[in-house]
């Protein structure tokens, strides 16, 4: 059973960020450096100290900064609205109301499809927010779709 | 506003690809750096002081002839490892069973470990002399035998410590210091070293060095 945290007379449901899916150019860039120290390794030769400080300064900030990119966004589900937190110290916080969603797209490029990540906007009668890079953006608007069902019901209860 | 003047909307660039291309740069940039110290230049790879193989970039000669330290630990590339040791060892996992051997071994790289009495070599090779005959290709080698002399040609160590007597000469013998049971300390050797008995000596380039109370840096030169 989920534990289901209260603010105020809304319960929060979910909080997602964006895929770390989003980042696999950035880590291939580590993994293509590790691989090749390993060979480098392996075939006898010798790895400077400072090319391999480099190469683990480089994977620490790479690391890092996606890391910061990522927590700069947040999506927080809850049994009435949609909350779309941007920012890391002044945050910009979007509410949508399930009552006022009309409909639901999602927007996938060719990397996202080939990773199974997209963006999924929201619309209001109009364009709405994006929620940028959802993982598996099909599984999350079916569940979407099931609270805001719910939802409108009247039908969602305590867990 | 004259007729002919035309209003613009310029557009943002992007930033994000402008990021992009940065980072692959950047990333090209380790990339290379990694190539180059590994494949082009290694002897300049290991020593990220002064000392370079072949030439002195301000590194400090140094000539030493001690008594051994009591134990003897390196895991790095030698040029060439010349030994003569007692009983079996293994190459590519198989035994060779001699008496006595005289082993010479180019572009070695792995751990070796010897105190007065045994070595412990584990690493690979891509030649092997064994009394002479050569055996040719990436070679697995592993020997934990007793030794009469070891020699080692062209390796990195990165500090040694420990309480000798002997003489040590540095800066092409400029400065000579004889010790008895005092502190010898060097700091990123790059030369030969010789194990012979009670003989201990090592000839090379160092980036700093110290006998008893004399110290001598590179960078102070």
């Amino acid at each position: 059973m989920k534990k289901v945290k209260k603010k105020g007379n809304r319960k929060r449901i979910r909080k997602l960020r964006p895929s770390r899916k989003l980042y696999m150019p950035y880590y291939s860039m580590i993994v293509i450096l590790a691989l090749f120290l390993i060979y480098i390794k392996y075939t006898g030769r010798i790895i400077n100290d400072t090319a391999f400080n480099v190469v683990l300064f480089f994977a620490i900030v790479i690391i890092a900064v996606t890391e910061i990119h990522r927590i700069g966004e947040s999506y927080h589900l809850t049994s009435s609205s949609v909350i779309l937190d941007t920012g890391y110290f002044g945050i910009l916080s979007k509410r949508m109301e399930f009552e006022a969603i009309s409909d639901i797209q999602i927007l996938q490029g060719p990397w996202q499809r080939l990773l199974n990540f997209g963006d999924v906007q929201l619309f209001k009668f109009g364009p709405g927010p994006i929620m940028k890079n959802i993982n598996r953006p099909n599984a999350f608007v079916n569940e979407l779709e099931q609270i805001i069902i719910k939802a409108k019901a009247g039908e969602h209860e305590e867990e | 506003m004259p007729e002919d003047e035309v209003e613009a909307v310029l557009s943002k660039p992007k930033r994000k690809h402008r990021w992009m291309i940065m980072l692959i740069g950047v990333f090209l940039f380790v990339f290379l750096f990694v190539f180059y110290t590994s494949f082009v230049n290694p002897n300049q790879g290991q020593i990220t002081g002064n000392v370079v193989k072949g030439d002195v970039l301000g590194g400090v000669s140094i000539n030493v002839n001690l008594d051994p330290p009591e134990s003897f630990k390196i895991d790095s590339n030698v040029d060439k490892f010349d030994m003569k040791i007692k009983g079996a060892f293994f190459i590519e996992g198989k035994k060779y069973d001699l008496d006595s051997s005289s082993i010479v071994m180019d572009n070695f790289n792995g751990k070796i470990n010897f105190n007065d009495e045994k070595v412990i070599v584990e690493g690979k090779t891509s030649k092997i002399f064994i009394e002479g005959i050569p055996i040719s290709g990436k070679l697995k080698v592993k020997f934990d035998n007793e030794y009469s002399y070891l020699k080692l040609g062209n390796f990195y160590l990165k500090s040694l410590d420990y309480d000798a007597s002997g003489i040590v000469r540095l800066d092409d013998d400029k400065v000579v210091v004889n010790l008895n049971e005092e502190r010898f300390n060097v700091k990123k050797f790059y030369g030969d070293l010789e194990k012979r008995g009670s003989i201990f000596r090592l000839n090379g380039l160092v980036d700093e060095a110290s006998a008893g109370l004399i110290n001598v840096k590179s960078d102070d030169r």
